[in-house]
C-alpha cells in the first residue's frame, strides 16, 4: 500500500490524553482517594546488612490516627516476575540501607510520618559487599542463602550458595579462540552507574482487600495482567479475584514493569480490617528504598582483522543488581544474548551475570540491556577505527548484519529475517544529515574542539517466548468503535497509534474510534506487559485481527441484507458497500446492532471483534550456548527458534563540543535516523526520537546514583541526581524514520521508542574519542572524569590548551 | 535532602503585617520562632527535620519590606521580601542599573530555576547559609550590607562574615533583615558571575568578579568572591591586593590566581574534588577576569 493511500497513518495526531495532562485534570493514583481510606508509611533499615533482632512499635501504635504496624514477620512471602527474591518487607535480615522493614497504617499520612520514627529496630549487623567483584569472592556474605527455594522462571538459572541471581553465556563459532585470527585485538574495561528512571510519578498504590476477598487495587504500573498474576502467585490468591485497574500513570519508563508494591498495600489493607489503605512515595523513598537501575562492570575484548572485520568478541558483564535481582536478571540476559549488537560475528563468547550487593535493589529499564551492551561494542568499533585508521561509517557498515543472508546472524544463532529493515541505510542516512563527510567549524578559543561521533543500535522486546496479547473492538449505536486493550499509556503514545490503526483498518476517521484513560483487567483482555517497545507491534496485530473478526460479522450480516456473497462486500465510509456498486450500500449504523428488517424483525446483534497475538516463532534460549531452542514445526512455524519477534535498527551522530580547559561536553547536533517499517504517528514519533535523545544525553553527562560509605542512596532528589532539562538540549535535531515494513507487523510497523537513547550515549563519547584520542569508558562523563581521562591519556592535549590560554590571556596586556 | 517525609512538623503559623509586630513576635519567643521568607529554604529544612520551630513568622505581609530602589552614589538597595524575578524585572527596567550591578544579575538570573525565583529571594539565598548559593558572590564583591532591625535598634551588617555555616548567621533571634544594600560599584568597573555547573544544579565553582581601570595601575581595582568551592563564601582579599602591583594585569592574574589557590579552604565531595575546584577556580577566574578587563564579558 502506498503512503498516499492511508487516511489517518502517518498524519500528525496529539494523543487525546494530552489535553488532561496539560490542563492538570488527568487523575493519577496519587490524586485518588476512597471513603475511609488508610495511610501506610515505610519505616527502612539504617543498616546494610543485618539480623534483624526486634521491632518495637508499641510507641508507634500510641499515635493518635495509628491503625496497625506490620512487619516482615506478618507477610512473609517473596515476590518477583522472574528471580522472585523481593520481600514486600524484610524477612528477618534487612539488605540494604533504605529496606524497608516494617509498614505504619494510619488515618492521616501526617500521623503515619509521625509514627514512623517511634519504631525502634534493633539490628545485628552483618559483614555487607558493596561491589560486584567483592560479592563474587567465595567467602563474600551471601545475600540469597536460600534463592534454591525461590519462585524461578525456566528462563533463569541462579547459582545457590553464591551471589549470582542468573548466569547467561552465549558461544557462537570458535569463542574465544577466534581471536587466534585476529590482527588487532583491543581490550578494555567499561562501567555504567546506578540510575534512576527518573519517571515523574513515583510509585503509588490503593489497595482494598474486601471482606469477599475481593482485592481492588488503583496503581501506578504499566500494565494490569503481570502485577496482577505476580500478586496472586505470591499470596496465593486466586487471580479472578484482583481486579488490578490502573488511571493515568506519570512515566516509566521500564521502572513500573513487573510488580510493584500492590501485594504489601493489599495484604496491609486486610490486617487493617479490610479498609482502602494508599502507599505513596515521596522521592527520596522512591530513589532510596525502591528498585532502581542496575550499574555494570564489563571487561570486554574484540578482535579485527586488518581490513576491519570483525573475527572475534568476548565481553563479560557484572550486572550489579542491589538487593534484590527479581527483573534485573533478565536485563542482564538480554545484554548478553544481544551482545553483538548490529554486527555479524563468525566467533562470540559472551557472559552476563547478574550480582547481588548490599544496595538499593534494582528494576527493569528503558532499553532493557541494549543501552548497555552498545556502550561496550559501539564504543569498541571506534577505538578500532582509530586503531586501524578506518572511517568509523566505513567499519560499522562492512560489519553490518545482512538481512535476509542465511549467513548473518544476530548472535544468538537465528538468521535475521530479509524484512527486518534496511540497516545499511540507517547508518547512511544518520551520516548525511550530520554532514559526515565535512569537518565541523571549530569554534575560536583553541582550548575548544568540535567533532562529530556516530553510533547504531539494534533493539528488540525482551518478552518470555509465550507472551501473548488479545484485543477486542466493540462498535457503539452510533457506530463509532470502543478499543479494549490492556496495554497502558504512561505517556509513549502507543494507544493512541493503536486508535490510528483502527480508524485506518476500518476506514473511520478517528473520532469515531475511542480509546479509555482507566485501563483494568476487569474489562480489558490480557496483554502480557507492556514494556519492551512491543504493543504497537503485538496489540496492533491482534487488533487488526479483531477488525477482521468485527468485518466477519458484518459482512455476514451485509451479504443476506444486501443479497451479495460476503466476499463481494467492502467496509469504507462508515457504510458496506457491494464492490464496484458503490451504490448498493448499508450504513454500519443500521448493521453494528443487528440489522432490522421493515417488518421488525432483527437479524444478527451487536458486533463484537476480537483478535490476538502469539509469537509462535519465539523459543526459550539453551543456557549453555544463548542459542534458541528448536521449535515444534507441528504449531505451524517452520523457522528456526528465534529471542525476539522484531528488531528495529537505529544511528544517533553528533556534533560536539568539547572544552578542554572543564572538560565540558556540549551536544550541538544529533540525528536520530530509525527504520520503524511504518510511520505511524509523525507527532509522537518525533516525540520519541527527541525525548530518548535527552535521556541517553542525560545518561551521558550528568546521571549516576551516588552511594554513601554504607552502601545508602546519597543522592535521592533530583538537585543532586540530575536529570537534563530544557537548556540542556541541543538546538539542531535532525530526525529521520525509513520504512522498510516487516510483513508481520501492523501495516508494517516496528516498535522503536526503546531503541531511541541506545546510540545516543556511545556516539558522544565516539566524538570526543575521535576529537582527541581520548577513550572514555565509563560514565556518566562528567567534567572531572572527561578531565581527568585527557590529562591521563593525553596530557600533551591539555598542555596545549594551557598554553593556547595564557596566549589569549596574554594578548590582552596592554 | 532525603528524608522520608510528605508533611512537615508541628508548627504554628503566624503572618504578621507591620514589622512592629513581627518583633514583637520574635521578642516573645525567641529561639522557638523561625523566619520565613520566601520559604524556599525554610521549608526544605523543615520537611528534612533539620530545622524545628514552634513558631513560623512569615515575613512577606509587612509592606516595607518589598522594595528595590536605587540611589545614585549609595548602591541598590533590595528589601528583604523582594524576589529575584522581581529584582530581574526591575533591572531588565532600569538597562544602566543593571550594568553596574552586572554579577549581581547574572547571579540572579542563575539562581535555581524560573519558577522558584517567584518565591526565592536575595537576602533569603544569602542567609541560608549552604556553600553553593548564586547571590553571596556577587554581595561580596558590591560590599554589601544587610540592614538587621529588633526592637532595640537597628544595625547594618556586612554580608562578608554574616553567614557562619547552614542556617547559622551572626543574626540574633530577635532581628529581622529588612533590606540589603549592594554599594555603589568603583566608577568605570564592569562586573561578572561564572557558575559552573556538574552533576547537580548546584555550582561546583561560582565565580564572582568586578574589575575598574584594568590597564591603570594607579586606579585599578579589582574583587574577586567565590562560593560552590569552598565552605563559606569567600572574598579572596590576598589575590584583590595583588593587583595593587604595578605590573600589567595578564600577568597578576597568574599571580593572583595561584595566591587563591594556595590559600583557599576547598570542598571536596562526591560531584567533584577539591583538586578539580581549584584547578577550575583558576580557569574560570582567569577567564572572567581578562574578559572583564577587556571588555568582552
Amino acid at each position: 500500500m502506498s503512503k498516499q493511500a492511508f487516511k489517518v497513518l502517518g498524519k500528525p495526531v496529539p494523543p487525546p490524553d494530552s489535553y488532561e495532562k496539560v490542563t492538570g485534570t488527568a487523575p493519577y493514583t496519587f490524586d485518588m482517594e476512597l471513603p475511609g481510606m488508610l495511610y501506610a508509611k515505610l519505616v527502612t533499615s539504617t543498616e546494610p546488612h543485618a539480623r534483624i533482632k526486634s521491632i518495637d512499635y508499641s510507641k508507634a501504635l500510641q499515635v493518635p490516627g495509628v491503625r496497625i504496624v506490620a512487619t516482615g514477620k506478618d507477610f512473609p512471602v517473596r515476590i518477583g516476575i522472574y528471580v522472585g527474591d523481593r520481600d514486600m518487607l524484610a524477612i528477618e535480615k534487612a539488605l540494604w540501607v533504605g529496606h524497608p522493614v516494617a509498614a505504619v497504617v494510619a488515618e492521616s499520612i501526617k500521623a503515619a510520618e509521625k509514627a514512623i520514627d517511634l519504631v525502634e529496630v534493633e539490628y545485628d549487623p552483618l559483614p555487607a559487599v558493596f561491589d560486584v567483584e567483592e560479592a563474587l569472592k567465595p567467602d563474600a556474605p551471601l545475600l540469597h542463602p536460600d534463592i534454591a527455594n525461590y519462585k524461578i522462571s525456566p528462563a533463569f538459572k541462579p547459582v545457590p550458595g553464591t551471589n549470582i541471581a542468573n548466569q547467561f553465556r552465549m558461544i557462537k563459532g570458535e569463542g574465544e579462540a577466534g581471536f587466534d585470527k585476529a590482527d588487532l585485538v583491543i581490550e578494555k574495561t567499561f562501567k555504567m552507574p546506578f540510575l534512576h528512571h527518573a519517571y515523574m510519578e513515583t510509585w503509588n498504590t490503593i489497595a482494598h482487600y474486601k471482606v469477599t476477598g475481593d482485592i481492588e487495587i488503583w496503581t501506578s504500573s504499566q500494565s494490569p495482567y503481570a502485577p496482577r498474576y505476580l500478586m496472586a502467585m505470591s499470596l496465593g490468591v486466586p487471580v479472578g479475584k484482583i481486579k488490578m485497574r490502573i488511571p493515568y500513570v506519570g512515566g516509566g519508563f521500564g521502572g513500573k514493569a513487573g510488580v510493584l508494591i500492590e501485594p504489601l498495600v493489599a495484604m496491609l489493607s486486610k490486617k487493617a480490617g479490610y479498609k482502602p489503605v494508599k502507599l505513596v512515595m515521596s522521592r527520596a523513598e522512591q530513589m532510596r528504598s525502591m528498585p532502581v537501575i542496575a550499574g555494570y562492570k564489563a571487561y570486554a575484548k574484540i578482535g579485527f582483522s586488518k581490513d576491519g572485520k570483525i573475527v572475534a568478541y568476548k565481553v563479560r558483564f557484572l550486572f550489579d543488581t542491589g538487593a534484590f535481582a527479581d527483573y534485573t536478571v533478565n536485563v542482564a540476559r538480554t545484554a548478553g544474548y544481544a551482545c553483538t549488537g548490529v554486527y555479524d560475528m563468525p566467533n562470540v563468547y559472551c557472559e552476563s551475570l547478574a550480582i547481588y550487593t548490599n544496595k538499593v535493589p534494582t528494576t527493569a529499564i528503558r532499553g532493557f540491556g541494549y543501552p548497555e551492551n552498545h556502550w561496550v561494542l559501539e564504543r569498541l568499533m571506534d577505538m578500532a577505527a582509530r586503531e586501524l585508521r578506518m572511517d568509523p561509517v566505513k567499519i560499522r557498515s562492512i560489519n553490518l548484519l545482512r538481512p535476509g543472508d542465511p549467513t548473518s546472524t544476530t548472535g544468538y544463532g537465528s538468521p535475521l529475517r530479509a524484512d527486518a529493515g534496511d540497516i545499511q541505510g540507517v547508518l547512511k542516512t544518520s551520516a548525511e544529515l550530520i554532514e559526515w563527510d565535512k569537518e565541523p567549524e571549530q569554534p575560536k578559543e583553541p582550548w575548544k574542539i568540535r567533532a562529530k561521533g556516530i553510533a547504531m543500535s539494534l533493539k528488540g522486546p525482551s518478552q518470555p517466548p509465550n507472551a501473548v496479547d488479545a484485543a477486542i473492538v466493540k462498535f457503539n449505536e452510533d457506530a463509532s468503535v470502543d478499543i479494549l486493550v490492556a496495554t497502558g499509556n504512561y505517556g509513549q503514545g502507543t494507544v493512541n497509534a493503536l486508535r490510528m490503526i483502527v480508524a485506518e483498518a476500518f476506514d473511520l476517521p478517528l473520532d469515531k474510534v475511542h480509546i479509555t484513560w482507566m485501563n483494568s483487567t476487569e474489562w480489558m483482555p490480557y496483554t502480557w506487559q507492556t514494556v519492551g517497545s512491543r504493543s504497537t507491534f503485538t496489540v496492533g496485530q491482534a487488533l487488526l485481527r479483531a477488525v477482521e473478526d468485527a468485518k466477519r460479522q458484518i459482512f455476514d450480516i451485509a451479504s443476506t441484507v444486501l443479497k451479495v456473497p460476503a466476499d463481494q462486500l467492502e467496509l469504507a465510509d462508515g457504510k458496506v458497500y457491494v464492490k464496484g456498486e458503490p451504490w448498493m450500500s448499508i450504513p454500519l449504523t443500521e448493521i453494528v446492532n443487528g440489522y432490522t428488517f421493515p417488518n421488525g424483525q432483527v437479524l444478527g446483534g451487536p458486533i463484537i471483534g476480537r483478535g490476538i497475538h502469539s509469537p509462535g516463532i519465539l523459543s526459550y534460549l539453551d543456557p549453555d550456548t544463548g542459542q534458541a531452542l528448536p521449535i515444534n514445526p507441528e504449531t505451524g512455524h517452520s523457522e528456526p527458534g528465534h529471542a525476539t519477534v522484531f528488531y528495529t535498527f537505529g544511528s544517533t551522530a553528533v556534533e560536539v563540543e568539547l572544552d578542554l580547559l572543564t572538560g565540558d561536553i556540549k551536544v550541538l547536533k544529533a540525528t536520530q535516523v530509525y527504520d520503524i517499517g511504518r510511520l505511524i504517528n509523525p507527532l509522537t514519533a518525533k516525540g520519541q526520537a527527541i525525548g530518548g535523545l535527552i535521556m541517553g544525553m542525560s545518561r551521558a553527562l550528568y546521571e549516576e546514583l551516588i552511594f554513601d560509605d554504607s552502601g545508602g542512596v546519597a543522592n535521592p532528589n533530583f538537585s543532586f541526581y540530575y536529570v537534563a532539562r530544557a537548556k540542556d538540549i541541543p538546538d539542531d535535531i535532525r530526525i529521520k524514520f525509513l520504512e522498510t515494513p516487516q510483513a508481520d507487523g501492523p501495516f508494517g510497523a516496528r516498535g522503536f521508542s526503546e531503541n531511541v537513547m541506545i546510540a545516543v550515549i556511545p556516539a558522544i563519547a565516539n566524538a570526543i574519542e575521535r576529537a582527541t584520542g581520548v577513550s572514555i569508558t565509563e560514565l556518566p562523563m562528567t567534567h572531572e572524569r572527561v578531565w581527568r581521562a585527557i590529562k591521563e591519556q593525553r596530557p600533551d592535549l591539555i598542555e596545549k590548551a594551557l598554553k593556547a590560554f595564557q596566549e589569549w590571556k596574554n594578548a590582552s596586556q596592554g | 535532602m532525603s528524608a522520608p517525609y510528605f508533611t512537615l512538623p508541628e508548627f504554628k503559623y503566624v503572618k504578621p503585617s507591620s514589622l512592629e509586630e513581627a518583633l514583637e513576635i520574635l521578642e516573645e519567643h525567641g529561639e522557638e520562632a523561625k523566619i520565613m521568607n520566601g520559604g524556599i529554604g525554610v521549608v526544605a529544612f523543615l520537611k528534612e527535620r533539620l530545622m524545628e520551630a514552634e513558631y513560623i513568622v512569615d515575613i512577606k505581609g509587612i509592606p516595607e519590606l518589598k522594595k528595590i530602589e536605587y540611589i545614585p552614589g549609595k548602591g541598590l538597595y533590595v528589601g528583604a521580601t523582594t524576589t529575584v524575578n522581581e529584582l530581574i524585572e526591575f533591572l531588565d527596567k532600569s538597562p544602566e542599573v543593571r550594568e553596574k550591578y552586572r554579577a549581581l544579575y547574572e547571579a540572579s538570573t542563575h539562581l535555581a530555576d524560573a519558577i522558584l525565583r517567584n518565591r526565592a529571594t536575595i537576602v533569603g539565598d544569602i542567609l541560608e547559609g549552604l556553600p553553593y548559593m548564586d547571590a553571596p558572590g556577587p554581595a561580596l564583591i558590591f560590599e554589601a550590607e544587610m540592614h538587621a532591625v529588633s526592637k532595640s535598634g537597628e544595625r547594618w551588617l556586612p554580608v562578608d562574615g554574616i553567614v557562619m555555616g547552614p542556617m547559622m548567621t551572626q543574626l540574633q533571634p530577635n532581628e529581622i533583615v529588612t533590606e540589603i544594600l549592594f554599594k555603589e560599584p568603583p566608577e568605570g568597573a564592569r562586573s561578572g558571575y561564572v557558575k559552573f555547573a556538574s552533576r547537580t544544579e548546584y555550582g561546583i565553582v561560582n565565580v564572582a568578579a568586578l574589575v575598574a581601570h584594568p590597564n591603570d595601575p594607579g586606579k585599578r581595582v579589582v574583587k574577586i568572591a567565590f562560593t560552590g568551592a569552598t565552605p563559606l563564601p569567600y572574598r579572596a582579599r590576598e589575590a584583590e591586593e595583588v593587583f595593587k602591583k604595578p605590573e600589567p594585569f595578564g600577568k597578576l592574574v597568574e599571580e593572583a590566581v595561584r595566591v587563591i589557590q594556595d590559600s583557599v579552604e576547598v570542598l571536596e565531595d562526591p560531584y567533584a574534588s577539591a583538586d578539580f575546584r581549584k584547578y577550575l577556580m583558576g580557569i574560570l577566574t582567569t577567564q572572567l577576569l581578562v574578559k572583564l578587563a577587556r571588555g568582552e564579558w
